[in-house]
């Protein structure tokens, strides 16, 4: 009895001394959800992934002495994989592969939000709001995946584009039918521009491939809204340059050096709001490009504060005509947002030569988590408004219209453009093909492919001449797939696509979507 | 696939129309009898100031619409049945009416009703648009009715069946014109009904095509952006609203108009030699891209004074053309010429993409 007492005792002092183990701060560890595993027959214990790893997520620890010197093996962290996949491509023997560890939780609705929740409550830094990087990544539908191209049998021809000349060059700019000037039409040998990123949010390396590639392509690139390095000013015929409500780096040079100008009032990532650049991230080159004081925070307000309205807009298109003596078009870019038809509109009478309209998918380098996943309206329906809303004012043909935010392949570009666009803008694309895994995090500058970072010992990893061809290979290729489905619609000349929605079908889309899109069911 | 044939004298002498329906029945084979039509130029001499529409009503009711709709909006000098003929193969044909006509009972009432654009100066500009608009309303509102012509001093003539039934059905073999287009159909694309068969008529300019027109969708939105109302249910129909736009309203000259519609190749305007006509085609391109006409096809355009032949850049379509005197003939297929021109002095295939236009009084080839 005595003894039974004495080990109940015992075991209760024992199962106190446990529970005070406990830590209750990891009440919100955050589950993992990505973890690189190892194949430790492959691996060669080199240690090259933990240096690959720019996140935290390797470590090295001892596994035994060989001739006196300590060999070490990989080891996850389990703390900060992003599944960039960067070690996965760096390790030499094949050794490692990124899995996905599933998020057990027995509440279907709040499965996805749990684990978001808790990083906000982290009580090492709680009350955060969540950032994101790169495009929604929501499950909301693609309307680019439900339309479908027509094609041509019997009655027709298909063309095939290795005998016959299909043309994708295209014009932007303002055609003006009145007899007065207009600055002139940009030219671009294929209607696929690269969007605006910013010096700051990627770093030079990648600027100037995209300015290097964009002369071998004939196209146009855009500097974001972090001014134009110097380095760039030899790339002006192919450039556009970006004034946002920060207006970095906006100087005579600035307007010198480029073929046009593009006013960003937002961006389909985070309409509304502006751009916000970490004090950390503001290097010696960066800070004499954007003219702002090194190591100070870069930040761009959410309004231009002297666009308050629409004619603001039209005194600062003016004034920008006045500076380049009206011989550089003026782009305006707006978030697609549910009034887009009108605000359009509104800008083409405001006197833009080109409209820009970033959809709901739209990248970013940084923005608030909730306001990229749940603002703005997909680019589908926003062009398609948009250019419906010219035509009914009978205006259409004296603006270009681009099309951003969410074009993932060539047949993206071709439906944006079926459904009213002139050219389209591809910025995700571009990071893709200089080899980003897409693991949303270029807010942290840790980027381990040296994209999306300035950090030194980093901007080395992505190597200019290779990164050039990459760009150029992606915008040749596409624009060949371009020419093989215009060729099986019989179509030569980009031109009778812009808006030629008789050439799409819908498939698994309510009347109402039908009607906005301008596009008819599949078997009518 | 389809049959196209036109003629034309520069003098303004006098073709026979029993030689066009043989010149058109021996293309049978490009059509399948579900549309068959003649535009006739210089057939009403004696009523040339007046436009006279040609229309067609399903039945009495819609006849009776289309009656009171034009009375309503028009003088009219001669209301009257079409004459036709029995023929054993077109077993049904709408109620065909004829009207001499001018815009309005008064110029008082003209002058109320008429809201142009700005484009429009002077009286016969006025009378021109009104007509027009008149025609877009009439074909969108009368339910059962169409307009198969409205210029002054021609007409169009057109139904489903062979070419050659229509002309027999029309009379044609026992009229005379200065210009005429033959069309035979073998619909591709929409159901053959009397409206959807060729020529497409607005005011003066007609048009027969053989081919599709793959930019059709950019081409009806660029028009009705101008006012133009495309209810026709055809592709074809955007071609003669284009004429009409560039030529009629905005005053170009016919070789521009082609540039428009059939530009050359980037490649061809940055190699062409005379700087100010690269210029120009240039700039037509550049600012006219949603007129283009894309995809295969062979046309015929004609506004009486002027007829133009031309087809798409990769010959996609079959066009020939034949010289004889003063008489110029085109043609899908060259037996056609052997019984129009049998004593031609020349016969050519037309270039790719490039018009051929031939003028009353005199030719010039571009």
């Amino acid at each position: 009895m005595i003894k039974s007492n004495q080990a109940s005792e015992k075991s209760e002092k024992l199962r106190q001394e446990k529970s005070a183990r406990l830590d209750m701060s990891r009440n919100w560890k955050r589950p993992v959800k990505y973890m690189p595993v190892f194949d430790y027959d492959r691996c060669s214990r080199c240690g090259l992934c933990a240096t690959a790893c720019t996140w935290g997520e390797i470590r090295l620890v001892p596994e035994r002495i060989e001739n006196g010197k300590p060999i070490t093996i990989p080891v996850a962290n389990r703390s900060s994989c992003g599944a960039c996949h960067y070690c996965e491509r760096q390790c030499p023997e094949e050794a490692i592969t990124i899995v996905e560890t599933p998020f057990v939780s027995s509440h279907r609705y709040w499965r996805g939000d749990q684990k978001n929740l808790w990083r906000q409550v982290d009580p090492n830094n709680p009350g955060h709001v969540l950032l994101i990087s790169t495009g929604a990544d929501s499950e909301l539908i693609s309307y680019f995946d439900n339309l479908l191209f027509d094609a041509c049998q019997v009655t027709n021809p298909p063309i095939d584009p290795l005998r016959e000349p299909i043309e994708l060059r295209t014009y932007l700019g303002r055609r003006d039918f009145t007899g007065h000037s207009t600055p002139p039409l940009l030219e671009v040998q294929t209607p696929i521009l690269f969007s605006a990123m910013s010096f700051g949010s990627i770093n030079l390396n990648v600027q100037i491939a995209e300015a290097r590639a964009a002369q071998i392509l004939g196209t146009l690139w855009n500097t974001g809204e972090g001014g134009l390095h110097k380095a760039l000013d030899q790339y002006s015929d192919y450039t556009i340059v970006q004034v946002a409500s920060g207006r970095f780096g906006v100087n005579p040079r600035f307007f010198k050096n480029c073929s046009a100008v593009e006013i960003k009032i937002g961006q389909g990532a985070k309409p509304g709001i502006g751009g916000h650049l970490p004090g950390e991230k503001v290097t010696f080159e960066i800070s004499r490009t954007r003219m702002i004081p090194q190591g100070s925070d870069a930040l761009s307000p959410a309004p231009h504060h002297d666009i308050y309205s629409i004619e603001d807009l039209r005194q600062l298109i003016y004034a920008i005509k006045e500076t380049t003596g009206y011989e550089k078009p003026v782009s305006v870019k707006v978030s697609a947002v549910h009034n887009i038809a009108p605000i359009v509109s509104g800008i083409a009478r405001a006197g833009a030569d080109i409209i820009a309209i970033d959809g709901y998918r739209g990248g970013t380098g940084a923005a608030p988590r909730r306001i990229r996943q749940s603002m703005g309206i997909p680019i589908e329906l926003a062009i398609s408004a948009a250019d419906k809303r010219l035509r009914e004012e009978q205006i259409r043909h004296q603006v270009s219209l681009i099309a951003a935010g969410g074009i993932r392949n060539s047949a993206d570009v071709l439906r944006a453009i079926c459904l009213g666009a002139d050219a389209v803008y591809i910025g995700t694309a571009v990071l893709v093909a200089l080899g980003c895994g897409l693991c949303q995090r270029c807010y942290a500058s840790k980027c381990s492919y040296g994209i999306t970072t300035n950090r030194p010992d980093l901007v080395g990893r992505l190597d200019v001449d290779l990164a050039t061809k990459a760009l150029v290979g992606l915008v040749r290729a596409w624009s060949d797939e371009i020419k093989e489905l215009m060729g099986g619609m019989g179509i030569n000349t980009i031109g009778s696509l812009v808006g030629n929605r008789d050439r799409l079908r819908g498939v698994h889309l309510t009347t109402e979507e039908l009607e906005v899109l301008g596009v008819k069911q599949a078997g009518q | 696939m389809c049959g196209i044939v036109g003629g034309i004298d520069v003098n303004g002498g006098k073709l026979k129309g029993a030689e066009f329906i043989e010149a058109i029945r021996i293309q049978h084979e490009r059509g399948n009898g579900l549309g068959g039509g003649f535009a006739a130029y210089g057939i009403y001499p004696d009523f040339e100031k007046y436009y006279a529409l040609h229309i067609a009503c399903n039945n009495e009711q819609s006849a009776k619409l289309a009656d009171d709709f034009i009375r309503s909006h028009l003088y009219v000098k001669i209301a009257e049945d079409m004459p036709t003929k029995d023929v054993r193969d077109i077993t049904w044909h709408p109620l065909l009416r004829r009207y001499f006509t001018f815009p309005g009972p008064s110029n008082e009432d003209l002058k109320l009703s008429n809201l142009g654009p700005s484009t429009v100066h002077n009286g016969a500009e006025i009378i021109e648009y009104y007509m027009k608009k008149f025609v877009f309303d009439f074909n969108r509102s009368i339910p059962g009715a169409f307009i198969m012509s409205c210029g002054r001093n021609m007409g169009v003539f057109k139904g489903v069946g062979y070419p050659e039934e229509i002309g027999e059905f029309f009379l044609i073999d026992k009229m005379e014109a200065a210009a005429w287009m033959v069309h035979s159909r073998f619909p591709t694309n929409t159901q053959s009904w009397w409206g959807g068969a060729h020529p497409f008529s607005l005011l003066e300019w007609s048009v027969v095509h053989n081919g599709e027109i793959t930019s059709y969708g950019v081409n009806r939105n660029y028009l009705e952006m101008f006012g133009y109302k495309c209810t026709l249910r055809t592709d074809t129909e955007v071609i003669s609203y284009l004429f009409d736009l560039f030529v009629r309203e905005l005053k170009m000259p016919l070789e521009d108009t082609c540039a428009i519609l059939s530009p050359p190749l980037w490649k061809e305007i940055e190699e062409e030699q005379d700087k100010e006509r690269r210029r120009k085609l240039l700039h037509l391109r550049q600012y006219y891209p949603q007129a283009l006409l894309n995809g295969p096809f062979a046309i015929l355009v004609s506004n009486g004074r002027e007829m133009i032949a031309m087809h798409d850049h990769l010959k996609l379509r079959p066009l020939v053309g034949a010289k004889r005197g003063d008489q110029y003939y085109f043609s899908s297929e060259e037996c056609s010429f052997e019984i129009l021109c049998p004593d031609r002095e020349l016969t050519w295939m037309l270039e790719g993409g490039k018009p051929y236009i031939v003028r009353m009084k005199e030719a010039v080839g571009d």
